[in-house]
């Protein structure tokens, strides 16, 4: 099962690659969007899959040390990178979009070329 | 005294609490950040005195014991950086005050500014990895707001770069965390340490900590890995590029230098070996880089890129002698860079632009000003008794005495070349006729005097660190000797 896992941890981290190289800026945010999601999974994955119980243990009781409990720490990860994942694409998406409205391409090759043009425009004074 | 580790998180935090409150008036926020400032520089000199006298101060969040809780620890390492944050951060303020005004106060310029401070003492105070990676995404998504407020064009196209290769970065830290989690089974640095040293999988873990150098690199600004920093420092306003360039690349070099001092010991002989390639690389690339710009910032920020790596060549070497020259590097280029972009700032509000074909003859106007540069200037270059030649000394003399001769001619050679570039930088901008007459905008008085406030501060550091350079010589060699007995550390975390 964990081999299934790691499979597709790779070919998601693979997708997510080629999504990064591209010139299309939005693109490029599904990629980090994807590849986020796959190392998620790959967290996932170094916890260990197992079948357990979830891991709670009720107030006073014993029966907590006889049976398996789920590995929580990779839980608590996964939470945590899922949060600030979530942070990171929401700004990501605000500064693609005033890039957008200011620059007015989308295409990183162009902002390049522009970016040139700001600077020979500076010397030009 | 375990309220001196949380301090340094939790000053900040307020500050930006009450910055926010302050929203609709940036003549309170101004003096909010400033109280702030001052606590903050008190307490980072109470750690760092009282981290000298008794080596590690270490408490746990929470009282979840280790290694199952997060440690907060501080080492003699980790306390120098935070008080190296706190005196640059109090400079970088007070320089603040003459370019932030008040549109950039209400887009939240003083929030972020404190979050970032928050998000640097919290990585130099963590003893936890993910913890560290929480930390390293704090500083990223301030530095964000950062780069972009204001606005303007290349501004945008600048913040855009950064962010997608920074974000690249942090995931790219976090699959390595993912898989160091996966072979040891615990996050706490001090546990990880002990561990790796008996594991069997080594080549995994060798595999794990090449991983953890790109991610690092990347944050550092080595050498393949470097191209988001002249893309987003010298388009950004004059405060933010100086708080990056002092505090931003040493983050990864510190956590590159904790990372191979205390947990990846095992196969010294791969790893350092990469370890010295890329630093050989970044310094000859970076300076070769430099010596083409036209421009201060822009010269500026590939000479960081370039003096990366003098640090990561002395941990690289890994003899004692080598990590001094190492620690008293990062010690001094802090300030040193710190002061020389708060310069390009001065030298660009009085001249109109910092390009090398607007020149500004300032030496006639500003004399004073002309000696606080060329103090900082030189001292990059590494002229002695400046303070940038003690560390270069060092470590020619180390990688001398362990045989890597072609590291030596690098050191040298990269020298040189720095000294040329920062000698026609002051050539330009100092001794050459102002050639255009453009009539500038009246700078007020009150103004100058804000922004030579703190290149003063910092050059008299400078100056001190250069010609009295015992204290930093002793400071720098108790921590080498800490960071060369790691098992110190693991004893400080996991018995108490």
């Amino acid at each position: 099962m964990e081999v299934l896992l790691c499979w597709l941890v790779g070919c998601l981290f693979a997708i997510s690659v080629y999504l990064l190289l591209s010139k299309n800026l939005m693109r490029v945010l599904f990629g980090i969007m994807l590849i986020g999601t796959s190392i998620n999974l790959l967290i996932f994955a170094a916890g260990r899959l197992t079948e357990a119980a979830p891991a709670f243990i009720h107030v006073g009781s014993d029966e907590a040390l006889n049976q398996r409990l789920a590995n929580a720490l990779p839980q608590a990860l996964i939470l945590t990178a899922i949060v600030i994942g979530f942070g990171v694409v929401s700004y990501s998406l605000v500064l693609i979009t005033k890039t957008w409205q200011d620059v007015g391409t989308m295409n990183s090759d162009e902002m390049d070329d522009h970016e040139q043009e700001i600077c020979s425009k500076e010397i030009d004074l | 005294m375990s309220w001196l580790l949380t301090l340094p998180l939790l000053i900040p935090l307020l500050t930006t609490i009450f910055v926010l409150f302050a929203r609709v008036s940036p003549k309170l926020q101004r003096i909010f950040a400033f109280c702030g400032q001052v606590f903050y520089l008190f307490i980072a000199i109470k750690l760092f005195i009282y981290v000298c006298h008794h080596g590690y101060l270490t408490t746990q969040v929470g009282s979840w014991p280790a290694p199952f809780g997060i440690t907060l620890i501080a080492d003699m390492l980790s306390a120098m950086m935070v008080l190296l944050t706190a005196i640059v951060s109090f400079c970088v303020t007070i320089y603040s005050y003459a370019e932030i005004d008040d549109s950039y106060c209400h887009s939240g310029f003083y929030p972020a500014y404190f979050v970032l401070l928050m998000g640097l003492n919290g990585a130099f105070l963590t003893g936890d990895i993910f913890n560290l990676y929480v930390w390293v995404e704090v500083i990223l998504i301030s530095s964000f707001l950062l780069l972009a407020i204001g606005g303007r064009k290349e501004q945008l196209v600048g913040a855009v770069k950064y962010a997608v290769l920074s974000l690249i970065a942090t995931l790219i830290l976090l699959t390595a965390i993912a898989f160091l989690y996966g072979v040891t089974g615990t996050l706490n640095m001090a546990d990880l340490a002990l561990l790796v040293l008996h594991s069997k999988y080594v080549g995994l873990i060798t595999t794990i900590s090449i991983l953890f150098i790109i991610a690092f690199g990347m944050k550092a600004a080595l050498f393949p890995m470097f191209f988001w920093l002249p893309a987003a420092y010298p388009n950004t306003t004059y405060t933010t590029s100086s708080i990056f360039a002092a505090l931003l690349t040493k983050v990864g070099v510190y956590t590159l230098i904790r990372m191979f001092t205390l947990i990846f010991l095992l196969s010294q002989s791969y790893t350092h070996a990469v370890l010295l390639i890329i630093a050989c690389a970044t310094l000859l690339v970076g300076i070769l880089c430099a010596v083409a710009q036209r421009e201060l910032r822009r010269l500026f920020s590939y000479n960081l890129i370039s003096h990366i790596g003098y640090m990561i060549i002395g941990l690289a070497i890994f003899s004692p002698l080598a990590l001094m020259g190492s620690l008293f590097y990062l010690l001094q280029h802090i300030l040193v860079k710190c002061n020389l972009f708060l310069c390009a700032g001065f030298i660009g509000r009085v001249n109109g632009s910092t390009e090398y074909t607007h020149r500004a003859g300032l030496y006639k106007k500003f004399p004073f000003f002309a000696l606080l540069f060329f103090i900082a200037a030189f001292s990059l270059a590494g002229v002695p008794p400046l303070s940038g030649f003690w560390p270069k000394f060092m470590l020619v003399k180390a990688s001398l005495q362990s045989h890597n001769y072609t590291a030596a001619i690098i050191i040298l050679v990269v020298s040189f070349m720095t000294l040329f570039v920062m000698a026609r930088a002051w050539q330009v901008m100092f001794l050459s006729a102002k050639t255009d007459k453009r009539t500038l905008p009246k700078m007020t008085r009150r103004h100058r005097v804000i922004m030579l406030v703190p290149i003063c501060l910092l050059s008299l550091l400078i100056l001190f660190v250069g010609i009295i350079p015992m204290p930093a010589v002793m400071l720098v060699k108790m921590i080498s000797q800490q960071l060369l007995h790691p098992m110190q550390y693991v004893h400080a975390v996991l018995r108490r």
